[in-house]
């Protein structure tokens, strides 16, 4: 009997050494599945008058509009908006089981009544439902008012996408850019202007800032979009000066930072919002210099005989990435703008012109444009040089891209010819992966120099 | 085992006999448990030895890409959806022997059938290259070069793959389009790997979940994922391999 035991163990012990050789390869990173959101059509509760009906219609087309941008992570239903209230109040239960049939993973609910009082306005409660987990994941209040009702209809299409992302979106952003618009005159007798103006991301509600009457360029605008730096070209005694001024949106109050001898442009802010970087050629090239915007002291970050412009910075403002000449050609750089000429590497090796490198806010991804078949397309690159990617083709020149505050969309400036005398440009949105979404700013003159804002404060 | 028993010296007779008996037992013990043991216990099996196949290839970057993040995905997913049949090496033709002839008629006239059967030879091979070229989809791009693999991204490291490893290579270009989480499993780093059994024609005979990610979700889309793929038609010279589940997918690794 013991020798029959051992056998038996001898056994399992050898049949379980033996196995099979196995091969595995990765099927790599998933694509994100969209998530089905059903925005209802609002209860109205008592009485409510026929003009704020109205405003809680275009609310509702708002909040559609603002999460169709997000056509990769959400599909929005219904298809087709229909203007008939709906017959059930937020406090109504919500039969889970019916809408997971439909293959709703989210449901907004949202009530409006008429105030008591006239200066509180249209007050709404809105409940955002998570259908899988059968629970209401966030109750919102709040109050619209006639005069700001879009403000107030992307603040709460914020909180929307915040209670079931996680994440703050694009919706209460805006964009700055140059336009010049205010240009008088043809051919010769042309009087160029250009002013920068500030509108919403989905080009509503747009409002000029500055007033000079000359050719502004270049704005940067601060983390907390209390601050904006932007150069002014004056035209002297035959000769031009570039100054690069401050003002502060908040008090209005503007500031001269530099008027030193040749460039004083091309500034950008550090997170800190209290230093900027800035071009400066005073010198004799051009160089990168940061700037403490209360004491106005530079100290030096770039050092070479060739160019050094354009620069833009990471989210914790580690590493710079600039334009520069010192291969021959225009190509693009980062460095630590912590010291002067400190860990400088070179990343880009192809294209031959490239321009204003961008960081996304993440640090992951910089995106440039290049000179390619006779026009400026866009395209992105990892930091260390690798994955370099096409973004734009055939829609016209483009160039001046901008990151927005989640990463997931670029703001850019595209010129097209009209005739041998006439091109306009426009301000145009796409998202990471290069689909273009719509323009931001069409036919307000020739728009440039797109920045975007997660915050802007003073208007 | 009698006749054993009367040439062998009467001390030797004694002492090898039972253990010729134990022997027997033991082999014929061992031989029944290879067969049947694995199907009825499962003891804590030693894991198998695992291979990670990366797919080959050197991207030489020599001018701005000329085709879009956009562009290059709808060319992966027709490439992907289009099975490349593999086709029979028919090895290379010869020239049949005729009779023999002289130096003079061979100048005047072998050389002139060579020329014409060379040129039959030429016009084959390059109406197989354009059936191919048309397939892929032109996946060959101006600036990026592709010398060796199938994929047109993944691992920069130079790998030999043989023809399991080009046909393991191949599979993440047609199951990636399948391969989709919601947001909230994004978020978390999970992985999985899937064991698939696959037909001689290609079709999915049984998939087996090798290693969970601890996420029943997680683990149902990664099935879900290889349920929906069509794979590729594994060469006669892999099928078995294909067949036998010797191919293990990484969700993501």
């Amino acid at each position: 009997m013991k020798k029959i035991l051992f056998l038996f163990s001898l056994l399992i012990f050898v049949n379980s050494s033996a196995s099979q050789d196995l091969s595995i390869v990765s099927v790599g990173k998933a694509t994100l599945e969209k998530d089905h959101l059903f925005l209802e059509n609002p209860y109205f509760k008592g009485w409510v008058s026929k003009s704020n009906k109205k405003i809680v219609e275009n609310v509702i087309k708002l909040l559609r509009s603002d999460f169709s941008y997000y056509k990769n992570r959400f599909a929005v239903f219904p298809k087709k908006y229909r203007n008939h209230p709906s017959k059930k109040s937020v406090v109504e239960d919500v039969k889970y089981v019916s809408w997971q049939k439909k293959e709703t993973d989210y449901l907004v609910k949202m009530d409006f009544s008429s105030s008591v009082s006239k200066n509180e306005g249209l007050r709404y409660v809105a409940r955002v439902y998570s259908i899988n987990t059968k629970k209401v994941i966030r109750e919102l209040q709040g109050n619209l008012f006639k005069k700001d009702w879009r403000k107030e209809g992307h603040y709460l299409a914020d909180r929307i996408f915040h209670s079931i992302t996680g994440k703050k979106s694009i919706f209460k952003s805006r964009v700055i850019f140059v336009s010049d618009v205010t240009s008088t005159g043809r051919g010769k007798k042309r009087k160029t202007r250009k002013e920068i103006y500030v509108v919403d991301f989905d080009g509503a509600n747009r409002q000029r800032i500055t007033h000079h009457g000359g050719i502004v360029i270049s704005p940067a605008i601060s983390p907390k979009g209390d601050k904006l730096v932007y150069s002014l070209i004056k035209k002297g005694k035959g000769k031009k000066r570039i100054e690069l001024y401050l003002l502060d949106l908040v008090t209005k109050k503007r500031t001269i930072l530099s008027r030193r001898k040749g460039l004083n442009s091309g500034g950008t802010f550090l997170p800190s919002g209290d230093e900027i970087l800035l071009t400066l050629s005073n010198l004799g090239n051009a160089e990168i210099y940061a700037m403490n915007l209360a004491t106005k002291n530079l100290r030096r970050v770039t050092h070479h005989y060739a160019s050094d412009v354009d620069p833009s910075v990471n989210g914790d403002g580690s590493v710079m990435t600039f334009l520069s000449g010192r291969s021959g050609r225009a190509h693009i750089y980062t460095l630590d703008p912590s010291g002067k000429e400190k860990s400088v590497k070179r990343i880009s090796f192809v294209g031959r012109f490239n321009a204003t490198p961008r960081f996304s806010p993440d640090g992951k991804e910089i995106v440039f444009s290049s000179w390619l078949d006779n026009r400026f397309d866009l395209f992105k690159i990892n930091p260390d040089g690798t994955g370099l990617a096409r973004l734009t083709k055939d829609f016209g020149s483009n160039e001046s891209p901008s990151f927005s505050n989640d990463g997931e969309f670029i703001v850019f400036s595209s010129q097209r010819v009209i005739s041998r005398y006439r091109a306009v440009q426009n301000i145009y949105l796409m998202d990471r992966e290069g689909q273009i979404l719509g323009a931001v700013v069409k036919d307000f003159g020739n728009c440039l120099s797109p920045r975007w804002t997660e915050n802007f404060t003073g208007f | 085992m009698k006749n054993l028993k009367a040439n062998l010296p009467l001390f030797l007779e004694d002492s090898l006999v039972p253990y010729a008996r134990w022997s027997f037992i033991v082999h014929f013990f061992i031989a029944l448990s290879i067969i049947f043991v694995p199907r009825v216990f499962d003891l804590g099996q030693e894991m198998p030895k695992i291979t990670q196949v990366v797919s080959a290839i050197r991207v030489d970057l020599v001018a701005m890409p000329k085709y879009t993040l956009r562009e290059l995905k709808k060319l992966s997913a027709a490439a992907s959806a289009a099975k490349i049949i593999p086709t029979k090496d028919k090895g290379p033709t010869y020239l049949k022997k005729g009779k023999q002839k002289s130096l003079k008629d061979l100048l005047r006239g072998e050389a002139g059938k060579e020329l014409s059967v060379k040129a039959k030879g030429k016009t084959k091979k390059t109406a197989k290259r354009n059936k191919y070229a048309k397939e892929l989809g032109g996946l060959i791009l101006q600036g990026n070069k592709i010398s060796k693999g199938w994929a047109i991204v993944g691992d920069t490291r130079e790998m030999i793959l043989d023809e399991f490893g080009k046909y393991m290579a191949s599979l993440p270009d047609y199951i990636r389009p399948n391969w989709k989480l919601p947001a909230n499993l994004m978020k978390k780093k999970l992985n999985c790997r899937v064991q698939v059994f696959i037909g001689s024609k290609g079709e999915l005979k049984k998939a087996k979940m090798f290693k969970s990610s601890g996420n029943g979700e997680y683990d149902r889309k990664a099935m879900e994922a290889v349920r929906e793929t069509s794979f590729p038609i594994p060469s006669k010279n892999i099928k078995e391999k294909a067949r036998k589940g010797q191919i293990l997918l990484g969700f993501p690794l």
